[in-house]
Order: C-alpha cells, then structure tokens, then sequence
C-alpha cells in the first residue's frame, strides 16, 4: 500500500473519464511522435539515398532530375547530349560518370537503362548492391553505334538483360531468367516494346529506390527503333575525386549551355524545408490537442473533487496530511498524462509504421518505425509536467478540504 | 490521564458549542459522553481528535498537547495514536476490506500486512478481507472500520456514534467487540452516543451538558 495505490485506485473508480482523458493526450502525443520520427527519418532515409555528389541532367527543375534519377519518383521529359556524358566521363575531376536514360516502365515499375558501372555505385558506405545472379552485360561499342544511329531493336546484335529491384522482382514474380517486356512511358498501360529482355540479375533488398527499379543495359534502351532518336540520355550520376571537385565541377557544368548539375542531398535539404512548414502546422495542431487533453483532465478531476470529498476528508481523517492529499491529485493528473503519453509513443509507431509502409511502397525509401528518438523521451517529460500543471487547480482544492466538513453525514 | 481538556471553548458562528473547564479520562478507559442531538458531541470528539482545533484552552492526548502542535504534526499524530470510528463507517470504496485497514496504517509510516490480515481475522471478517465495502452489511463494514482504528495500536480510540446506522441488535455486538477489543489493547475507549440502549453498557456515562459549564 503506497500513494501510488491510492492514485491508481482513484483513477480506476473513473474508468471513462480516466481512459477518455488519458486517450486524447494519446492521440496528440502520437502524431507528435509520427511527424517528428516520419520527418527525421525520411530526411535520413531520402538523404542516404542521395549519395551521389552530382547528378547531372537537362536544364530544368532541380527538383525533379533528382526524383527522376535518384528515387525513380518524377518524369524525366526531357534530355541533354549525350556529347556531354562522353566530356563529363573524360573530365580529370570525374572519378566515374555514370549514364541514365528512363521512359519505360513494366508493370508499374520504372525501367532504368544505364551501364554497368551503376552497380558498382554504393548505396550505403562501402556497400554496392548485391545481386543474385550477375550483372547485365554491357557494350560500350554498341551502345557507340546505336548512339551514332545504326541498328534497330535485336538487330543491333547486343544483349537484352535486366537486374531487378527486390521489390519489383517480387511484385512482378521475375527470376533468374524470366522474360521481361518494357512498355513505353511511365505509366501502367504503355505500349509494349517488340523486345524482350532476360533477368539475369535480382538485387538485394537495399531499402533504397533500387529496390522498385527494374535496370537494362544502356545498350539495349538505344537498341530500340523508339529511343534511338537523337542521341541524347536523361541524366548522368557522377562521383567527383574528392575535396572541392564537386563544387567546382557543378559550376563548370551549370555554365553549359545545355546541362545543369545539382547535389541530391541539397535539393533534398530544401525539399524537406518546406515540407518542414507543413510539419510546424501539424505539431502546432498536435500540440494544440496535447493541451486540450490536458484541460480535460483538470476539468474531469476538478469536477470529481465534490463527490470525493468525503474520501479526501477520510484520508485526513487518517492522518494523511494537506500535502500528501495535494500529492495525490497531482499524481493522478500526472499519471493520466504519463499512460496517455506512453501510449502515444506506441501508437506513433505504429502510426510511423503505416506511413514507412506507404513511403517504402511508394518511394522506395525505407525508414524504420522502432527507432527510437530520444526527443520522445522529452515530450513523454514535457506532457507529465503538463499533467501536474493541469491538476494544480483541483488539487488546491482537495488541499482546503475540511476533515469535520466533509465527514458530516450531509456531505 | 490519556484525555485532558483544560478550558476548552469552540464557538461556530458566534454560537458556543463547547466550554468545557475540564475533562480527565484516565488511560484504559472506557467512558461515554451522551448529550442530545447538536450538542457538540462530534465537535468534542473532533477537538480531541486533532481534526477541529479549539478557539481556546488545551487539548492533551496521550501525554502530548495538540493544541501546541502544528497541523501536520497534529495529523501524524492522529495517524499514530488515535483512532477513529464512524457512524457512518467512512471506509473508503474503491478499496477492500484489507486496504482500508492498511490504509489506516499507510499515514502512520508503517504498513503491515499481516497485522492488518490478525486485526480482520479478531473481528470476525477473515472470510471478508477482499471484499470491498459495498459488499459488506453495515455490521460487517463497521467492524472493517474498528479493525482500522486499531491499526497502529492507538491510545485512545474515539467513537462517534458508531451503532447509529445499525439495527439494535448488531448494534449491541459491535458495542461489545470495541469494549472488548479496547480492554485487550489497552486503549482508551472515548464513545459519544444519544442511544440508551448504548450507554446502559457502560458504566462510565457523562452528559455533554454537564461537562458544559
């Protein structure tokens, strides 16, 4: 037998007022939790996949070349020469240049043509992506010839093979050696290409927009009677050597006529600086419910306190002192808070769950929904002192509770 | 002595309710204060008790003036050395049988379970000790508060009228098991009452008017 039992007891008697209170401070402190977790780590999971120091592609909106080449998310309508890859390859501060052409899709999932070299990109620290299988093969020279025009479709004598994403691989039940038709344009229900390619690579999950990609050798994109246009690609990924070469290069490159250069991890800090005002609106509104959750409680005990005078009066009776009745109504009040605030760190995992899945099914940026965020243990902190602010009031009115008053068979 | 009051007066809006020069209990005893109804029978129980403070005089219990004690002191020293039984039982609801006996122990800084378990068993509830108060009869629930009041071995217990929400014959019961219960303890037994029935068991019976001065 301790205060607590008393507290706990107290709060049991109002079953529905308990849980009704206790409830709306849940659901503040959950979407608390669900904006801030969803916001740090979608920030750390789009940045981690923005490893690239350059992306660089036609003139236009920053913006989209990065969801078009780096989340396989934005159209990509337009192109830059292919000239320049073939100068940004033979720049001395290139380290390597990496080509990409998009316009395809299959069922649903972005195809991206591009050479070999783009598996030897690290999608996380010293860490390429691992492929089941191998490798597409690539030729440089029939890539050379397609680009100079020459060649139409399997004519063109190279091969047709694709490395499925994880996730796409699953989704469109591709193997080693499964068939696979591209159709034109981005969207499902495109018309589908003469040509069919063979998988002979599945990629392991990398929790990046790889995993919702299906890839094919450079080579055979331009193979294509459709894309053999004019000899131009969508974008091209460059690793520059080190130190300043990468600032440097960008502001070479955006002095072309017909290219520009930008840093994925930028584009993205500015993204999410203006996603961060939408965030600012919906903590305010989850604030805003935190603190009405709380009023709440200091209404529902304030309103209790008439019925348990007789009870307070019984404990002074006992001996409990003015204090120790004052403790224990701010302890309920702060215990309300305490059981709302930790289920809202639950729920807001779960909430964050959710939305990993729907961003993980839709970006392909995975983040996870149990790592812990220090800052939940400051709003747990800051929500029970909100709890002992809120049951000040009726605990001064507990405290002035007259023992002879309230044990009088009237009251 | 175990009850001294010396000078006592206790007035309530302007009307005098107590004024009384002296009272003596001596330790062990077992005495009665009849009066009529709103004769000030609770307030005197309740200036003894620490729970109403006089507007004059001294109020000694158990060899400690309380009147110069500071109210927490005061409570602490309810808790430790003075019981109390209702008339209306003032056991707590949301709490069993057992709980409220420990909870007459929790504000005296000691919470013992078996005792508070023997002191159930000693009034004849050791088939009721997790049952709460509303699934107790009144007699049942009236021997739960005398088990509480027992507690923490107190010196004096007060008892406000505590046959007055039972029948005559339960009534008569829980008179004996406080006078017996008191005598094993050695506690002082002080009862207000307005019940004949009451009183004829005892052989110590003061009116509150004569006290009154």
């Amino acid at each position: 037998m301790s205060l607590w039992t008393i507290v706990l007891r107290n709060l049991a008697q109002r079953k529905l007022s308990s849980a009704l209170t206790a409830a709306s401070v849940s659901l503040g402190v959950a979407v608390v939790v669900t904006v801030l977790a969803l916001k740090a780590q979608s920030l750390e999971g789009f940045a981690r996949c923005a490893r690239y120091h350059l992306v660089v592609g036609p003139k236009g909106s920053a913006l989209q070349l990065v969801l078009g080449t780096v989340y396989h998310l934005d159209e990509l309508s337009a192109t830059m020469p292919w000239a320049r890859y073939k100068e940004l390859a033979a720049h001395k501060a290139v380290k390597f240049a990496v080509p990409i052409s998009v316009g395809d899709q299959v069922g649903g999932f972005r195809v991206v043509a591009t050479t070999d070299a783009f598996f030897d990109l690290e999608i996380e620290a010293g860490r390429p992506p691992e492929i089941e299988g191998r490798r597409f093969k690539f030729n440089a020279e029939q890539l050379e010839h397609a680009m100079a025009g020459h060649g139409e479709g399997h004519e063109h004598g190279g091969d047709f093979e694709a490395v499925a994403g994880s996730t796409a691989a699953k989704a469109l039940g591709l193997a080693v050696g499964s068939p696979l038709l591209a159709s034109h344009g981005l969207a499902d229900g495109g018309e589908k290409h003469q040509e069919t390619w063979t998988v002979v690579g599945v990629m392991k999950p990398t929790g990046t927009p790889h995993d919702r990609a299906v890839f094919i050798n450079l080579d055979s994109f331009y193979g294509i009677r459709d894309h053999r246009a004019a000899a131009r690609l969508s974008a091209v990924l460059v690793e520059a050597r080190g130190g300043n070469a990468p600032d440097q290069l960008r502001a070479e490159i955006n002095d072309w006529p017909d290219a520009m250069a930008v840093k994925p991890s930028l584009v993205i800090e500015d993204l999410f600086q203006l996603i961060g005002k939408v965030d600012i609106l919906l903590l305010a509104v989850a604030v805003l419910v935190i603190v009405v959750g709380a009023v709440s409680i200091l209404v529902s005990i304030y309103n209790s306190m008439a019925e348990r005078r007789r009870a307070i009066a019984i404990l002074r009776a006992l001996g409990a002192r003015r204090t120790t009745i004052l403790s224990i109504v701010i302890l309920e009040a702060a215990a309300l808070c305490f059981f709302g605030g930790a289920a809202g760190l639950f729920l807001g995992h779960l909430l964050t769950a959710v939305a990993s899945r729907v961003l993980s099914e839709g970006a392909g940026v995975s983040i996870s929904a149990v790592s812990f965020d220090p800052r939940e243990l400051g709003i747990l902190a800051a929500v029970v002192l909100l709890g002992v602010l809120a049951g000040v009031v009726p605990a001064l009115r507990a405290y002035r509770t007259d023992i002879a008053d309230g044990l009088s068979p009237s009251s | 002595m175990s009850v001294v009051l010396q000078g006592v007066r206790k007035a309530f809006n302007g009307s005098p309710i107590l004024a009384i020069e002296r009272l003596e209990v001596p330790k062990g005893a077992q005495k009665v204060i009849t009066g009529t109804s709103g004769s000030g029978k609770t307030t005197l129980l309740n200036v003894i008790g620490g729970i109403v403070s006089p507007d004059a005089g001294a109020v000694t219990v158990a060899g400690t003036e309380l009147t110069a004690l500071s109210e927490p002191a005061r409570d602490r020293f309810r808790a430790e050395k003075i019981g109390l039984v209702f008339q209306t039982f003032n056991l707590l609801q949301g709490f069993s049988a057992l709980e409220n006996v420990l909870l007459g122990m929790l504000f005296a800084g000691k919470t013992d379970r078996a005792r508070a378990q023997g002191l159930l068993e000693r009034v004849g509830l050791q088939d009721r000790m997790g049952h709460h108060p509303s699934q107790l009869s009144g007699g049942q629930q009236q021997r739960v508060a005398i088990a509480r009041a027992l507690a923490n071995r107190p010196e004096v217990i007060l008892a406000d009228e505590p046959t007055g929400n039972l029948d005559p014959k339960t009534g008569a019961t829980i008179v004996d098991l406080l006078k017996e219960i008191c005598r094993e303890s050695g506690a002082t037994l002080l009862l207000v009452t307005h019940q004949p029935n009451v009183m004829q068991s005892f052989t110590d019976v003061t009116d509150l008017k004569d006290l009154n001065r």
